[in-house]
This record gives structure tokens, C-alpha cells and sequence, in this order.
């Protein structure tokens, strides 16, 4: 099969392409980048006005199978990342059982290649069961194709256990992937300690929770030499702490979300559990911070924590109600129109977040708009402006706090792994496999 | 549908004229037959999934005063501890036509989270540590009465206020009512912020002499596991009502408590009982406050009645 996507402006930030240009596809690699291609054989899309990236990753998606798969489950995950425009996505650990046996990241992979839509990159747990006590078979699961290792959901609370696991892992080169919170101090905390905290009288969970493990991390890092990665920065100081460590060549990287980039505590003032999240959104001037460090550098990589409950999980007293919301099919427009179409982000580190740095964050090698290559290619719509509606969503849940805005930024083409998966905003079913 | 979750339901002129209700039932709780037929045929629900003596009884004697049908569901005998949810509950009362539910619970937004699905009025009767509205409204009228106008009168509160519902809704309706309010607790018993225009002062015995209103909250024992203090001794020699501090406070305050109160931890016996302690004042106030916010919300804002002399 042979795909010529024309007129689109092509971006991509680690060949230094940025221009309109024709691409051409065949048996899923990219054989031409030039201006005015014509193609008799080949199926060809008209992507005037659109931008055309390399393909985006998401670093941090939970999708409840094994175990809850009433929420989500790998098929659905899948398809709902090719709608939000990813053409893979990091699954994370804490399922029921967690991914912490070879065999089950195994099945993982096997799963994905099955179902077809993107790609399922599984993590898998850092500790045993995900119980915090013991190292779990890393090498193992790295043979059986993990991308990287987490207890998401969790921190290792055992500084030593969290030593040893770095002094292991340190010669792998992939990423320890880590969810910050000190369980002592966020404990029995339902949103950020903070103004709005103190208007509810619900308890809080402190920034400090998520800075002081943070702290303890790189300070391992630093000794160790492991590869860490921050999950989902939420605070301030964290913020801090990352770019200090970052200056020093301590090897590690960061997460941020859209809800921490783009909403406050305040959010939670109407006891919308659809915002009850963890860690939880924050102070105004964290969310400033996160911004910055967005723009600087600090944070490398917009991550969705895509977690499906249902509407009966969330219809409940805040304090009861499960932490999570869904944002593998909101993310991108919701980047694109708050942070690049008021100017903050330029294109090229735009296509940072969403594609070159998530492949950094793993070691991987980053998808580019070039010849020879395999077509991993993301395309959205920066001029057609559609209302969040979750109805529409592919995923098997709803809980997002974004419905009924209006975005701009909408993923409309996705080719993964050679293949056309996304048309015109539209799954592409029965998988034209090819090449 | 009107609800009242948060003090910042009622207006300052809502207030005033709960407050001239409240005077009217005031009398009519003298007389020897007490009652009157503002909300016949009206019923009101309790959902107390919180179990609560005190305010329940002041809430059952104020809607069958005003000749109200009530009906109560408590967390032991209702399908909530069979695992029904809220919103299910809030659904079947209102299905029976309930005119208006008294919610009292453990957990922060509940009263809120009924209000939203506007099925009946709500009336919080206290959600977790979030706020306590009736209570503050009943301080204030009680208060009022002392002292005709709270312009310019310093209320000092004492106590655990991070985690009190009555503080977070006094601390407001103090405030708009012309008070001058003053916090006093260690940090470790405070929000991370205080309402616009609170102050805080260190020192319960540098404060005490220029009070009017000595306002003091129910410690709760768990605060100990919780480390927010290290014991009662260490507590009561902080911010006690005790005998010895008693002897200073000037004689135009007086001592107010949203009860129950642990004599011997936050007041003394001698402060509960002392002349110019408004305590049981309070639980009075309690009952005509609470009818006159009742007939309000439920008849409207002229309370639906003509009260027969």
C-alpha cells in the first residue's frame, strides 16, 4: 500500500524539518519527503493547513487489564490512543495481577500485536507484586520486551529497597519510571493541601509529599547512576529539584500532564471528583512553575496518567471516590490549544513533548519524518475546532473534568508502524497490514 | 431549589430575616403548646450518616414544632451501610416526595453533592470537617442577642480549627457580620490558609482580656494519633478555658461552646457553668434558629406562615 500525504506542514524537531512538504509511504516506510510529489499508485490525502509530526508517545496510560477491564482494557486503550493521535503508549504496571512476571509483559506485547491499533509498550513493576518489598525479575522483563519499570500508583516507600533496585538497574538504560509521594505525609489526603483544601476541610496532600521523595531519588540517582524518571510532576519544588539535578548530569528526566499544566486545586472547589486526582492538581503557582519548565526543558515529556473509572466509581463523596482521569483522547488538543496556540510552546517543542522526548525518556530511538525510515507519523488539525465530547470517546470511560470545551489541535491522521490507523478522525478497522 | 450547605448560601439579608424569625418561634417555644402550622403537610428527611445526638434532636423538635412529618434514615438502618450510594439514597427520598433533607456526614461535600442533583431543598447539618452552617447561624443569632449589633466585637475561636466544620462556617459569618475575628491554635491545628480577614494571635492570655465572644471548639481525641497535639495537659495549658484563665476574662465576654462540650479538656467545669457562659443558650437558640431556617427554605422566604399570636 502506498500513502501520499500532501501539502501538510511537517515538523519534526530532531531532524530540523519544518516546511510543507509531500510525504510518501510504501509497504510502510517513508521513501520521499519533498515538495509537489505526485504518485498515480498510491492513496493520496490532502493535508493543506494540517501539521504533520513524527509519531507522538505517551509515556503513562493504566488500561485495568488484567483485572478491571469494565474500565478499560488493552483493546480499547489501543484505540483510544489512535484517536487522540499517539501511535504507542506505555502501559502502566498496577493491574490486577501487576506486570511483574516476564510472561505477563510478555502477553502484553503479544496482545498489541494482536489488536493492532498502537502500540502497547509495557512497563513493569519495580518491586515484586508491586508490594514495595522485594526487587521484581527486571532483567527478565526487559528480555520479554518492558520499556521501562514503575510501581505507578505508588512510590517505593523503602529508601534501601529503592537504592538496591537503582545499584541493579543502573547498567540497563532504561528508565525507572517513578511516582513520587511520600505515603506518610500524602496519607488520607484527597486533594492538594493548599487555599482550597482549607475552604473544604477536606485533608490535604502536601506538595512536600511528592517533593521530598523526589529529593531522596535524584540523590540516589546521583550516587547510583541509575536512569530515573519523575512521573506526573505536580509541585513546585519538584520542578526545582529536576532542574537543579538536570544541571548537575544526574541522569534524570520528567513527566507532566495536561490537567497539572492546564488546572488548579480551584477545580476542586465544586467537589468534582472528575479532578480528584493523584498526585493531586495544585496551586496556582505550581501550575506556573510546571509551565516554565515545560518551555525550559525540565520536563521532557507530556504524559496523559490516562485512568479510566467508571461513572458509578466517581458518582460518589470526594473523599470516597477514586483518583484518575481519562486523557488519552483530549491530550494533544488540549496541549495545541492552550499552550501553542496563545504562543507558549513553538511547534518544534511541541513535537518534543509528544514524540522526541517521551522516545529520550525511554533510550529509544526517536520516530523522524525522514526517507528510509518506518512511517510513524501523527497528523492534526490546528483550524477546526470541535467541543470535548465524551460520548465520542472510544475509551470504555467518561471521567474527564474537560467536557464541553472547544479544542483546536484535533489528531486526524495516524500512521503507526507503516500502517493507517487514524483517517480523517477516524479508526481505521480491519488493519490494511502491510509491508 | 434552595439549598443551605455553606454559609455562603445565605446573604446577610436572608440572615436578617432568619433572625427575625427565630425571634417569633423564640416566643412560641414559651408558650405551653409549641407549635405551629407553617410546614403542615411538608416532610422532612434526616440522613444522618454521621451518627449525631445533639443536632439531630434540635433538627427533629424545630420540623415537628413547625408541624412538619419527618422521616429518618440513619447510616445503621438504611441500605447505606448495604453499600447504596448517595446519590441512589437521594434519589428514593426524593421518589417519596421528601420536601427537604437534613444531611449530617463524615465526609467533606456531601450535603453539596445532594444539592447538586436539586431533587429537594438540603439543609447541611454538618459534612465532615467542611462546614456547619445551621451552627454558625445559630452562634450568631445567640450572640446577637447578648450583645444587639457584633460591629466592632472580637470573637476569639480556639482550638482545632483545621479540622472543625463550625469554625469554617463561623469564621465567615463572624466575619460578615462586622466581628473581629481572631484564630488562636498551633499551626499544627490550622489551614494552610485562613478566610480574608481572620488574624491569628499566638497567645490565648494576651487575647482573652480584649474578647468579647471566647469561642471555644470540641477537641477531638483521634487529633492525638494524628500528632496534632502531644496531650490534654500540654493542650489545656494552651488553649484551655481553665479555672485560672477563667478569673481574667472580662466581664462583658461571654463563653460560647457548639457542644458536646469534654468538660476538663477545652473548658473547665466551672467555665461551662459560669454566668456568663451562653452554652445552653446556644442549644436554645439552637431549636428557633433551626425552625426559622427550615420554614424558610421549605415555605419561602417569607417562612409560608402567619404565626398565630
Amino acid at each position: 500500500m502506498k500513502y501520499l500525504l500532501k501539502k501538510a506542514r511537517a515538523v519534526c524537531s530532531y531532524s530540523g524539518l519544518d516546511r510543507e512538504v509531500d510525504v510518501l509511504v510504501e509497504d510502510g516506510i517513508i521513501t520521499r519527503v519533498e515538495k509537489g510529489m505526485s504518485a498515480p499508485k498510491a492513496r493520496s490525502f490532502d493535508l493543506a493547513d494540517k501539521l504533520l509530526f513524527p509519531g507522538f508517545i505517551d509515556l503513562h496510560a493504566h488500561l485495568r487489564e488484567p483485572g478491571n477491564e469494565e474500565e478499560e482494557t488493552l483493546e480499547s486503550g489501543a484505540r483510544s490512543a489512535v484517536r487522540g493521535g499517539y501511535v504507542a503508549i506505555v502501559v502502566m504496571p498496577n493491574t490486577m495481577p501487576p506486570l511483574s512476571t516476564p510472561f505477563l509483559v510478555r502477553s502484553v506485547i503479544e496482545a498489541s500485536r494482536h489488536i493492532g491499533f498502537a502500540a502497547l509498550w509495557p512497563a513493569g513493576t519495580l518491586t515484586r507484586d508491586r508490594a514495595g518489598e522485594a526487587m521484581a525479575e527486571l532483567g527478565l522483563m526487559l528480555d520479554a520486551g518492558a520499556v521501562g519499570f514503575t510501581d505507578d500508583g505508588d512510590s517505593v516507600a523503602d529508601a534501601a529497597l529503592m537504592r538496591a533496585i537503582m545499584q541493579y538497574a543502573a547498567h540497563f538504560g532504561c528508565p525507572l519510571m517513578l511516582h513520587e509521594e511520600d505515603p506518610s505525609l500524602s496519607a488520607g489526603g484527597h486533594l492538594h493541601e493548599g487555599r482550597v483544601s482549607s475552604e473544604l476541610g477536606i485533608k490535604g496532600n502536601p506538595s512536600s509529599s511528592e517533593s521530598v521523595m523526589v529529593a531522596r531519588d535524584v540523590i540516589l540517582a546521583a550516587e547510583t547512576g541509575a536512569r530515573i524518571h519523575i512521573q506526573h510532576v505536580s509541585a513546585r519544588e519538584t520542578v526545582e529539584i529536576v532542574r537543579r539535578a538536570k544541571r548537575e548530569a544526574i541522569h534524570v528526566t520528567a513527566e507532566a500532564t495536561p490537567h497539572h499544566l492546564i488546572l488548579t486545586e480551584d477545580a476542586c472547589r465544586s467537589f468534582d471528583t472528575n479532578c480528584k486526582v493523584n498526585p493531586p492538581l495544585r496551586s496556582e503557582a505550581d501550575r506556573a512553575a510546571l509551565v516554565e519548565a515545560l518551555v525550559d526543558g525540565t520536563i521532557d515529556a507530556v504524559a496523559t496518567d490516562h485512568a479510566p473509572h467508571l461513572a458509578i466509581e466517581k458518582d460518589l463523596e470526594f473523599a470516597l471516590a477514586p483518583p484518575g482521569m481519562i486523557g488519552l483522547e483530549t491530550a494533544v488538543p488540549l496541549m495545541y490549544s492552550h499552550f501553542v496556540e496563545p504562543g507558549i510552546l513553538d511547534l518544534h517543542r511541541f513535537c518534543e513533548l509528544f514524540s522526541v522526548g517521551p522516545a529520550h525518556v525511554l533510550r529509544r530511538d526517536p520516530f523522524v519524518v525522514r526517507e528510509g525510515v518506518r512511517a510513524n507519523l501523527t497528523v492534526i488539525d490546528p483550524t477546526r475546532a470541535r467541543v470535548v465530547d465524551p460520548r465520542t470517546f472510544v475509551s470504555k470511560s467518561r471521567n474527564t473534568p474537560f467536557a464541553g470545551w472547544e479544542l483546536r489541535g484535533w489528531p486526524t491522521f495516524v500512521i503507526a508502524d507503516g500502517r493507517l490507523i487514524l483517517e480523517d478522525g477516524r479508526l481505521v478497522e480491519g488493519g490494511e497490514i502491510d509491508g | 431549589m434552595r439549598h443551605l450547605t455553606q454559609i455562603s448560601d445565605v446573604s446577610n439579608r436572608d440572615v436578617e430575616r432568619i433572625f427575625a424569625h427565630a425571634r417569633e418561634f423564640e416566643a412560641v417555644l414559651d408558650r405551653r403548646i409549641k407549635k405551629v402550622p407553617a410546614l403542615a403537610g411538608r416532610t422532612v428527611g434526616f440522613l444522618f450518616i454521621e451518627p449525631s445526638t445533639r443536632t439531630r434532636v434540635s433538627f427533629e423538635l424545630a420540623a415537628r414544632r413547625l408541624s412538619a412529618d419527618t422521616v429518618s434514615l440513619a447510616a445503621s438502618s438504611s441500605s447505606l451501610k448495604k453499600g447504596e450510594t448517595l446519590t441512589e439514597t437521594a434519589y428514593t427520598l426524593a421518589a417519596m416526595n421528601v420536601d427537604c433533607v437534613v444531611i449530617r456526614h463524615q465526609l467533606e461535600g456531601a450535603a453539596t453533592k445532594l444539592a447538586q442533583l436539586d431533587l429537594f431543598h438540603v439543609i447541611n447539618g454538618g459534612d465532615g470537617a467542611h462546614e456547619h452552617p445551621t451552627q454558625a447561624l445559630l452562634d450568631a443569632y445567640c450572640a446577637l442577642k447578648r450583645f444587639g449589633s457584633l460591629e466592632g466585637k472580637r470573637v476569639i475561636i480556639v482550638g482545632d480549627i483545621a479540622h472543625s466544620r463550625v469554625a469554617r462556617s463561623g469564621m465567615q459569618l463572624w466575619k460578615r457580620l462586622g466581628a473581629d475575628v481572631v484564630a488562636i491554635a498551633p499551626d499544627s491545628m490550622l489551614p494552610p490558609h485562613l478566610p480574608d480577614g481572620v488574624s491569628l494571635a499566638p497567645e490565648i492570655d494576651d487575647a482573652i482580656g480584649e474578647a468579647d465572644i471566647l469561642y471555644f471548639l470540641r477537641i477531638q481525641r483521634e487529633r492525638f494519633t494524628e500528632s496534632c497535639f502531644p496531650s490534654v495537659a500540654e493542650y489545656r495549658r494552651y488553649y484551655a478555658l481553665t479555672r485560672e484563665r477563667l478569673e481574667r476574662i472580662p466581664e462583658r465576654a461571654v463563653i460560647m461552646h457548639p457542644g458536646p462540650v469534654h468538660v476538663g479538656v477545652e473548658l473547665d467545669y466551672e467555665a461551662v457553668h459560669h454566668p456568663q457562659s451562653l452554652i445552653n443558650d446556644q442549644v436554645r437558640c439552637g431549636v428557633a434558629v433551626r425552625m426559622a431556617i427550615l420554614a424558610d427554605f421549605i415555605a419561602g422566604e417569607g417562612g409560608g406562615l402567619e404565626i398565630p399570636a
